[in-house]
């Protein structure tokens, strides 16, 4: 694994040109993804051709960006004009679209090369990254445990050494939990922040796109190359540039830990966030214990939430325009049923079924009027806890990557997420940093949670927390490019 | 548990069918799936009902032009002309 830092000092001294750069990488995909399963299409003409311009920008002086000549892997269900965009379903495997993401416009013109489509949980629905049409993607630290998801390409491309930086969509934890399985920062930027304009909904109010990287300092470069407002996301605000407010340094922070988080923890997650947490306080920040009451709630209030705005936004595909068409019907309804229930998965199926449910009269006010209630009173009790602290610090899953096909049920594979819907539900922005290892040689990643726009908060602490430990929990899968 | 005709009438409001499906675990699912999600029955909150979730960024609707047809039809898979071709409403047949 390299840092765009180190690829940039290569590509602007002159010891690599950007198209053998992105050779060495198409070379490596094409090797290693077999067994990582990470992209679901690597785009090697259009990559190649990025390349020579930026090489040719490079010769004239004149580079796009830090990010100019930069290969990076993007998640399938971010729209890229001419280029099948699948979102890991059969319903949209042939979908190709015809305009391109805000975000994606955003990194083309800032020179990154992309070299592929990211696999991912089909829709996005799902912690492990099993779930897509295009079968599971595999954890490059252990090929026989999951990456996590939803962002599972992403995330396995760049713990793998086949990409440089990934680019994620995080609902309910979708960037930080495949970020912490594999070894990885990421970041959840506030709600807001980053346009979601061609990415193909899943919870349209929780719904963020932020990157998966090697490092804080990387996260934050591209970050800073998306955060443009955009008119074309009625949700959009944009942010300032979080690089130039970079300290690196948390003397005289208050960090608060909340009690909650601890009770789920397993033994060497919590053994790993103690760890840190003492790191912390070695650095000058003072850490300031708290209560999260609202957290036991925070799950079923989430996938209500997250559910029900599946359910709608779900409702366009219906064989008419585009995507997969069932072969007979009786008529319009039958077809549209049967489209959709060829089309879609199991877990894809099972929460359009719940979304439904408790949009249904009778169960709306019980069920969608309860949550959103629920979901005001954790964002306030977020608030409560960040007129004590600066930010929060926790595990960002309990657990580290569990195995594949380990079984479990729907209820206990929607636990995974207990750390980190509670912060999609608030609209904060949240990052997972790596901080150890398990018994396996797993990695394990503590989340940091900052006030709305406090991305530099967190990335600034993240940065300090690297420095601290020198690149202890950097750890190369052995697999990718070797330059 | 969710009984068969309330499921049947679930996948209909979902516009999904249950033709092929393991019917009793789906319902098995479906069930603990909503004894998960009715948690929130328990929790007592005392705020207002209609707190607005948050701004909207509206822009004045105005016409402007948008994609040509031929590129919206690109992704359809049976045209006619510059429209969509839908199966019957009703009766056999497409």
């Amino acid at each position: 694994m390299m840092t765009i830092k180190e690829i940039r000092k290569r590509l602007d001294g002159g010891d690599i040109s950007c198209r053998e750069l992105t050779e060495a990488f198409l070379d490596a995909a094409k090797r290693d993804n077999p067994a990582l399963n990470a992209y679901i299409r690597i785009t090697e003409e259009e990559a190649l051709r990025a390349a020579d311009a930026a090489d040719a920008r490079r010769a004239k002086g004149e580079a796009l960006s830090p990010l100019d000549g930069v290969p990076f892997i993007l998640k399938d269900n971010i729209n890229t004009k001419g280029i099948t965009t699948t979102c890991a379903s059969k319903m949209l495997a042939n979908y190709v679209p015809i305009f391109d993401a805000f975000i994606w416009e955003k990194l083309r013109d800032s020179g990154a090369i992309m070299l592929g489509k990211g696999n991912m949980d089909e829709f996005a629905m799902g912690s492990t990254g099993e779930t897509s049409y295009f079968g599971a993607t595999s954890n490059p630290h252990n090929l026989d445990h999951v990456a996590g998801g939803s962002s599972s390409g992403p995330a396995a491309a760049v713990a793998g050494g086949l990409a440089v930086f990934g680019i994620g969509s995080d609902t309910g934890g979708s960037v930080r939990i495949p970020a912490s399985f594999c070894g990885l920062v990421g970041l959840k930027p506030t709600y807001g922040a980053i346009s979601r304009r061609g990415v193909i909904a899943y919870g349209s109010s929780l719904d963020q796109i932020g990157p998966i990287a090697v490092c804080a300092e990387d996260a934050a470069l591209v970050f800073d190359a998306m955060c443009e407002k955009d008119p074309g996301d009625m949700t959009s605000v944009g942010s300032e540039p979080v690089t130039p407010k970079l300290t690196g340094s948390v003397a005289g922070k208050k960090i608060g830990m909340a009690r909650e988080f601890f009770e789920v923890m397993s033994p060497p997650v919590r053994e790993a966030i103690e760890r840190a947490v003492k790191l912390f306080e070695k650095m000058g920040a003072t850490i300031v214990p708290l209560e999260f009451p609202m957290l036991r709630y925070t799950l079923s209030t989430y996938y209500i939430i997250a559910c029900a705005e599946a359910a709608s936004n779900l409702g366009r595909f219906d064989g008419l325009r585009y995507g997969y068409r069932a072969e007979s019907a009786a008529d319009l309804d039958d077809f549209i049923c049967r489209t959709r229930t060829e089309g879609f998965g199991k877990e894809v199926r099972r929460r359009i079924l719940l979304g439904t449910y408790v949009l249904s009269a009778g169960y709306y006010d019980a069920y969608y009027n309860k949550a959103q209630l629920l979901r005001r009173a954790i964002k306030n009790e977020f608030s409560e806890m960040f007129k004590k602290c600066d930010l929060l610090l926790g595990p960002t899953v309990a657990t580290t990557a569990l195995q594949k096909g380990s079984g479990l049920t729907p209820v206990e594979m929607y636990q995974t997420d207990i750390c980190t819907s509670s912060v999609n539900l608030a609209g904060l922005p949240a990052m997972s940093v790596p901080c150890g290892f398990d018994e396996k040689g797993l990695p394990i990643g503590l989340q940091l949670v900052g006030p709305h726009f406090g991305e530099s908060e967190i990335l600034s602490a993240a940065l300090a927390f690297e420095r601290e430990t020198a690149g202890e929990f950097l750890k190369s899968s052995g697999m990718g490019v070797k330059l | 548990m969710i009984s068969l005709d309330e499921l049947k009438k679930l996948a209909n409001l979902a516009k999904l069918s249950l033709e092929g499906e393991d019917v009793d675990a789906l319902a098995a699912d479906i069930t603990s799936i909503l004894e998960f999600a009715n948690t929130v029955s328990e929790a007592v909150v005392d705020l207002p009902k209609d707190e607005a979730a948050g701004a909207y960024n509206l822009r004045e609707d105005v016409v402007a032009p948008s994609y040509p047809a031929e590129e919206i039809l690109l992704n359809a898979a049976e045209k006619l002309d510059t429209y969509f071709v839908a199966r019957k409403i009703g009766g056999t047949g497409a």
